[in-house]
């Protein structure tokens, strides 16, 4: 923050939508892996490898998170390498538990890649596969489940349990196993953890078995199960991602009014997070040790006389208070005060009315679009009317406008709702992902954020171009098109700092073609070869129009500092100060000038930041 | 924000004729633009003309006292301030009477621009808020009035309460158009077309009080600030551009933020902290590092090769299909428009012939954009084509993307499910609310004259930033009630006409829309979920009941701590758990790992650059006490030798003498003191050798 500036500050930037990710983010996230020991060795092995994917990302990305590890359905149960942290949890037959739920170190994954090296030997001797048939009790695997995240230690905000199988009936529908697992998936529910299965096949079938055990573990109906893609589930979990549910993971919870009396309750969602980097701190060079730097406002009262500290206080950002002048008397706003007229409103989305689709301009922006869903849990029966008036829309073409405060002390916004719906079955892209039915928020940016432009001095009638420059721009076109990929764009600062970790912490290298760079031109130009010598035919080369003031190329000329109109060396005299005060005449001295005045005659530094009209107020204030 | 000042001159019709309704109207319309001003510290100059006063004081009318009678002008062009506010609601409560002339008012307004000339502002507007009754006029300098501001450049908004819009039947662009509920005289008829012919005369825009406020904050800017880069695609092709910011979502409202009274030092410092405690390290103890999960990675360019800096601009990556780049991944705060570079007529070309090639392939650019050699992060940007139009050549609209890293893949259950399955007469009564609460089409269908220019109740272009309207209009009553104490503003706020204008459906469908709405409600049973109602309350109580244990504390060894804001109580309090304790073992270990840390504090408050004598006093003296208590003597005398080499080396003369010497704070003696105690002490107590010429130092 080096823009801080304590005389003009623009406390009221929107940053409620942080404040609301923080809230969001209020306990940890947990992880807990289970592979299923019937998965063959090579498949047992793509299992591990996606799980050390998992790790590595979320120690890049996401530091805090718990994750562990158990294995199932296996015949022996060796304890873990820290055996105490199974003091109160019992482990069930069948499971082995390899990771308790941990916040990742160095030292733990390296542990688990050692044990990677040596999975294909150790494995079968030391964990081995539950007898007869490898299929040990899939209640008692969840039971086992549950108890670590409960017992884990820490406030748990999004816990999810991660079951990695190929195997899609682990017990037969009439057997009492069947009826006891679907028991558990109503505990699931009720703690509000989240249960995914990871098929390690592609034409998983979930009908069998999973279906039902998901649909009960969410509490939705049947019919609303969609088959996720086996291939790109794997594929986003290696990247620490899941498809997430919708229940836990919402930003938060409003009412939409479409009228007196008739409100129903949705929640909304974001299609992307934060930019995420890892944390930076500061190390003692001696010890390792973290050392946290915090920025602090302290406020001090000197004493008149011997400019001694009489007494010391630190105030929060939050704290301080606005100020207006009327003339020579200045009325103070607080902090709180200000609050209080965000605090106008209670929050929630209120219906203002229709437009049709084509109504919202194409380029028109203020803030990222995020998600709307029904919420059946707060009124019952909104997900009925939400579904008709969003079915409604999406078959006539129309788009709500409305009024929408999504918490308190938020800005109201005017948003259109946008009906959109979830990508076919048999899409497999990565687009598939982006979202399910609902509608999309978009932001509408409020009249005082679009500028005006009048580019009356850009318009000219030598702006068109012929119609053989634009085919040899539809040549290039043709040559250089590409497909949007977005798993292939990555922040590239990112990625070469993370890869520089991990080789730094666990010697551990990443392939050099997973780095995003920028593009190589030499390419480019290859293959466009051919189009080239065209191209300086068709365009003259660019003249840049002369610039108006020449480029300050040494300190000397161009930009030199502005030449005082009062003589440094007059300064010096208070006599001369005191005159120049009293005729109102600081105005013409540099703020250098005025900087070296408050030294030299009051003693006082200014803070860097301060304007010149905050310095010539502080020298008449002083002077009086 | 880029924008020129300007300078603004506000003719108000106060005539006795006038309606009071037009009246107030107006002024609360000034106000508005006064208030706007104000809160968002615009440069821009303001001044204000009444027409219809009993008096005459005018620069015109001084200098020939024939001319300009019944105008009374503002006594000077000045910047917007609450004061200027609250002189304006005073200066428009001149005498007034029933003769005085618009075109007056115009003329000297106009001699004001002309003084206000060396103010150097960009643009000179005049509003005129006046309305045009059955009085009589005169228009003999009406064509010379016209000229002269058309040639002076100045522009002119009129704005009156009986005017309303049509489309104009050639253009089917909207028109303004006098409405009344009854047939004018003749004068009013005069009055009326004089001032419709304006618009054709000298480019006034005529409009009603609603459209005034948009017309008059809707400026456009000819210099906008602008990023120059090229963009390459490969090596050969490159285009110079210039970004121009066309959306951005910012807070206007600059307010004077004060952290201490006028005679306090406001200081923004920099402290540091191992596991919660304080520490002053050395800048060459530190090390920049990462956490990776735990682990923290000491990282900086001694220990890896940071990669070189991108060379600024737009790098091209490929063109892709525009169906192909969901929007629902464009973030940042800001769109920019990229136009040619301004006179570069190749540049211009090269742009075009790009964006039509775009636009037949149905395409976008992707690529990174470097912002500059400081701001040097690549951000991956689309550029979206945009064809010209008479009034701008082609441009690309810049976009940011977010990150793969950064996507969200949420798992939605279908919303076509059997439950959710609606009948007939459900699906028409959302219809039908669809159809009553038509922003667009109702208007469409009838030619009737409408309040809003554009054919639309909630116009995209329009929409207003509620928040800063109700900054600016609490900031305003408190500025006329001084209302300084928060009992006051609190009532203030109760008055709900702050926000509730803003919650209710556009008035033309208002009725409609509740009779539609009350349709749907009978067909879609709604019901309060009690379960929720009771976690919702339970989660109340969880936060209201526990705030001490906020589940898990990020240093919890910060509050078993002595801090370096309040020490003394911190030791105190820290010093009872000691002496809690039973186990005496326990209790000397507790105290002797208690009492390194104060050290570590007293030394860390000697390193200040400004001394706190009184509570290093306190400090030393609690601590001192207290190796008294637990019979640990050897350690404090070893720490007074501490203190008294830390004040040689620091040159502390006055810490020394005040502090240590005076409240005897030397080395601890058991019982009575023996000779050679005392000759010890004297030894201790004796200065040391101080550099002889900074005692001003201390001092300061």
């Amino acid at each position: 923050m080096s823009t801080w500036n304590p005389d003009q500050d623009v406390e009221l930037t929107d940053s409620e939508d942080e404040i609301a990710m923080k809230r969001d983010f209020n306990g940890r996230e947990a992880i807990l892996f289970v592979v299923d020991a019937n998965l063959e060795t090579e498949r047992f092995m793509d299992a591990l490898k996606l799980i050390r994917g998992a790790f590595i990302s979320g120690m890049l990305v996401n530091g805090k998170d718990l994750m562990g590890l158990i294995f199932a359905n296996t015949k022996y149960s060796p304890p873990p390498k820290e055996i105490q942290c199974l003091e109160n949890i019992t482990v069930s037959a069948n499971c082995a538990v390899f990771l308790p739920l941990r916040q990742l170190t160095k030292a733990i994954v390296e542990h688990f890649m050692d044990f990677m090296q040596q999975a294909e030997e150790l494995f079968p001797k030391e964990y081995g596969l539950a007898e007869p048939d490898g299929r040990g009790s899939f209640a008692q695997m969840i039971r086992l489940c549950i108890e670590m995240l409960e017992k884990c230690g820490k406030k748990l905000n999004n816990a999810k349990i991660v079951y990695i199988t190929d195997v899609e009936e682990p017990h037969s529908p009439s057997s009492p196993e069947f009826q006891r697992a679907l028991q558990k998936a109503s505990d699931l529910d009720g703690k509000e953890f989240e249960f995914q299965v990871i098929p390690m096949i592609d034409d998983f079938d979930y009908e069998p078995f999973y279906k039902e055990f998901i649909t009960l573990s969410r509490a939705i109906e049947l019919d609303a199960f969609r088959v996720p893609d086996a291939q790109l589930q794997r594929e986003i979990l290696e990247d620490r991602k899941l498809r997430q549910d919708f229940l836990r993971r919402c930003l938060g919870h409003f009412t939409l009014s479409l009228g007196p009396n008739l409100s129903l309750s949705a929640q909304y969602y974001n299609y992307f997070q934060r930019r995420a980097y890892p944390q930076k701190v500061h190390i003692m060079r001696r010890d390792n040790s973290v050392v946290r730097k915090r920025r602090q406002i302290m406020v001090r009262q000197l004493d008149g006389e011997t400019e001694e500290i009489t007494h010391e206080y630190q105030i929060k950002m939050t704290g301080g208070w606005h100020e207006c002048k009327i003339g020579d008397e200045v009325i103070r706003v607080t902090t709180e005060q200000l609050n209080r007229v965000r605090n106008l409103h209670p929050p929630g989305m209120m219906l203002l009315g229709f437009k049709h689709r084509s109504a919202l301009p194409a380029n028109i922006y203020s803030k990222p679009c995020n998600f709307m869903y029904p919420d059946d849990q707060n009124i019952i029966g909104s997900k009925r009317l939400f579904r008709a008036l969003w079915q409604r829309c999406l078959e006539r073409e129309k788009i709500a406008i409305c009024l929408f405060m999504c918490k308190r002390k938020s800005v109201p916004r005017y948003v259109a709702l946008l009906p959109v719906e979830a990508a076919q079955p048999d899409d497999k892209n990565y687009r598939s992902l982006l979202s399910g039915d609902g509608f999309k928020i978009v932001y509408l940016p409020e009249a005082k954020h679009i500028r005006h432009i009048d580019m009356c001095d850009w318009n000219s009638t030598g702006n068109t171009s012929t119609d053989e420059g634009v085919g040899f721009f539809q040549k290039v076109i043709r040559k250089l098109s590409v497909d949007y990929q977005p798993n292939l764009i990555n922040d590239p600062n990112l990625e070469v700092l993370q890869s520089n970790l991990l080789a730094l912490a666990l010697d551990f290298k990443t392939e050099d073609d997973g780095l995003s760079q920028l593009p190589d031109p030499a390419m480019q130009n290859k293959r466009i070869e051919k189009l080239l010598p065209a191209y300086e035919t068709l365009f003259e080369a660019e003249i840049e129009p002369a610039k108006k003031r020449a480029a300050s190329s040494n300190s000397n000329e161009g930009s030199a500092p502005k030449i005082a109109k009062i003589e440094e060396a007059q300064l010096k005299s208070y006599d001369f100060v005191e005159e120049l005060i009293k005729d109102k005449r600081l105005g013409a001295c540099t703020a250098q000038q005025l900087r070296y005045i408050l030294d030299e005659h009051f003693g006082v530094k200014p803070a860097k930041s301060s304007t010149k009209a905050a310095l010539i107020e502080r020298i008449e204030s002083l002077s009086e | 924000m880029a924008s020129n000042k300007e300078c603004l001159i506000i003719i108000l019709d106060v005539r006795n004729s006038a309606s009071e309704e037009f009246k107030l109207k107006s002024v609360k319309c000034v106000a508005e633009i006064i208030k706007d001003k104000i809160v968002g510290g615009k440069k821009d100059y303001v001044s204000f003309v009444l027409v219809g006063c009993e008096n005459s004081d005018n620069d015109l009318y001084t200098a020939d006292n024939k001319v300009c009678q019944n105008v009374v002008q503002y006594s000077n062009t000045q910047l917007c301030t609450w004061q200027l506010l609250l002189s304006f609601f005073k200066f428009v409560n001149e005498p007034t009477c029933d003769a005085g002339e618009w075109l007056d008012g115009l003329a000297v307004a106009m001699a004001m621009q002309q003084v206000a000339l060396p103010l150097k502002c960009a643009r000179q507007r005049i509003l005129l808020l006046y309305d045009f009754n059955y009085m009589s006029q005169g228009y003999d300098d009406y064509n010379h009035i016209c000229d002269n501001l058309l040639n002076a450049g100045i522009e002119l908004i009129v704005g009156s309460h009986n005017i309303a819009y049509i489309d104009n039947a050639e253009t089917s662009l909207p028109q303004a158009i006098f409405q009344s509920s009854r047939k004018p005289n003749i004068h009013e008829l005069e009055n009326q077309n004089r001032a419709l012919q304006l618009v054709s005369n000298c480019n006034a825009v005529l409009c009603s009080f609603k459209e005034t406020l948009a017309s008059v904050f809707k400026v456009s800017n000819r210099r906008p600030w602008v990023w120059n880069a090229k963009l390459h695609i490969g090596s050969v092709i490159a285009i110079s551009l210039q970004g121009i910011i066309a959306m951005k979502a910012e807070s206007h409202i600059k307010l004077k933020k004060v952290w201490g009274e006028a005679e306090e030092l406001v200081e923004r410092e920099e402290r540091f902290f191992i596991k919660g405690t304080e520490v002053t390290p050395l800048p060459q103890d530190l090390i920049d590092g990462y956490m990776l999960g735990g682990t923290p990675v000491p990282y900086d360019e001694t220990l890896v090769e940071l990669p070189p800096s991108h060379a600024p601009g737009l790098h091209f990556v490929g063109f892709v299909k525009h169906s192909s780049i969901p929007d629902v991944y464009f973030c940042g705060d800001s769109l920019y428009m990229l136009v040619h570079q301004k006179g570069n007529t190749t540049s211009a070309q090269k742009l075009d012939a790009l964006v039509r090639a775009l636009i037949a392939q149905k395409c976008v650019i992707l690529c990174w954009k470097i912002f500059s050699v400081k701001f040097n992060t690549p951000r991956i940007v689309v550029l979206i084509p945009q064809e010209s139009t008479e009034d701008r050549p082609a441009t690309l609209y810049m976009q940011e993307l977010s990150y793969h890293a950064q996507h969200q893949f949420w798992d939605f259950p279908s919303l076509r499910t059997e439950k959710t399955e609606c009948n007939k007469d459900q699906l028409k009564a959302v219809d039908n609310l669809i159809d009553s609460m038509d922003l667009e089409c109702t208007l469409k269908d009838t030619q009737q004259p409408r309040q809003r220019r554009q054919n639309d109740l909630l116009p995209f272009d329009g929409l207003p930033s509620i928040y800063e309207q109700n900054v600016m209009d609490v900031l305003e009553r408190k500025v006329i009630c001084r209302a300084a104490d928060d009992e006051q503003f609190q009532e203030m706020l109760q008055d709900k006409n702050f926000v509730d204008i803003f919650w209710r459906v556009p008035e033309p469908i208002e009725e409609k829309s509740k009779q539609a709405a009350a349709a749907l409600k009978k067909l879609f049973p709604l019901e309060h979920s009690h379960a929720w109602l009771e976690k919702l309350k339970a989660k109340e109580q969880e936060q209201n009941s526990a705030p001490a244990i906020k589940q898990e504390r990020p240093d919890p060894i910060s509050i078993d701590s002595v801090g370096l804001m309040t020490p003394v109580q911190d030791y105190k309090q820290l010093l009872q758990n000691v002496r809690s304790e039973l186990n005496t073992t326990k209790r000397d270990a507790q105290f002797q790992s208690l009492a390194a840390q104060m050290r570590v504090v007293v030394i860390t408050l000697l390193e200040r650059s400004k001394l706190d004598l009184n509570q290093l006093n306190e400090v030393i003296k609690l601590y001192r006490d207290s190796c008294l208590e637990f019979n640990s003597f050897t350690e404090y005398n070893q720490f007074a030798t501490q203190l008294k080499t830390k004040a040689t080396e620091r040159n502390l003369q006055q810490f020394w003498n005040t502090i240590v010497v005076e409240k005897q704070l030397g080395p601890l003696v058991l019982g009575e003191p023996t000779l050679e105690d005392e000759l010890r002490l004297k030894k201790f107590y004796t200065n040391p050798e101080f550099e002889v010429d900074t005692e001003m130092q201390d001092d300061s």
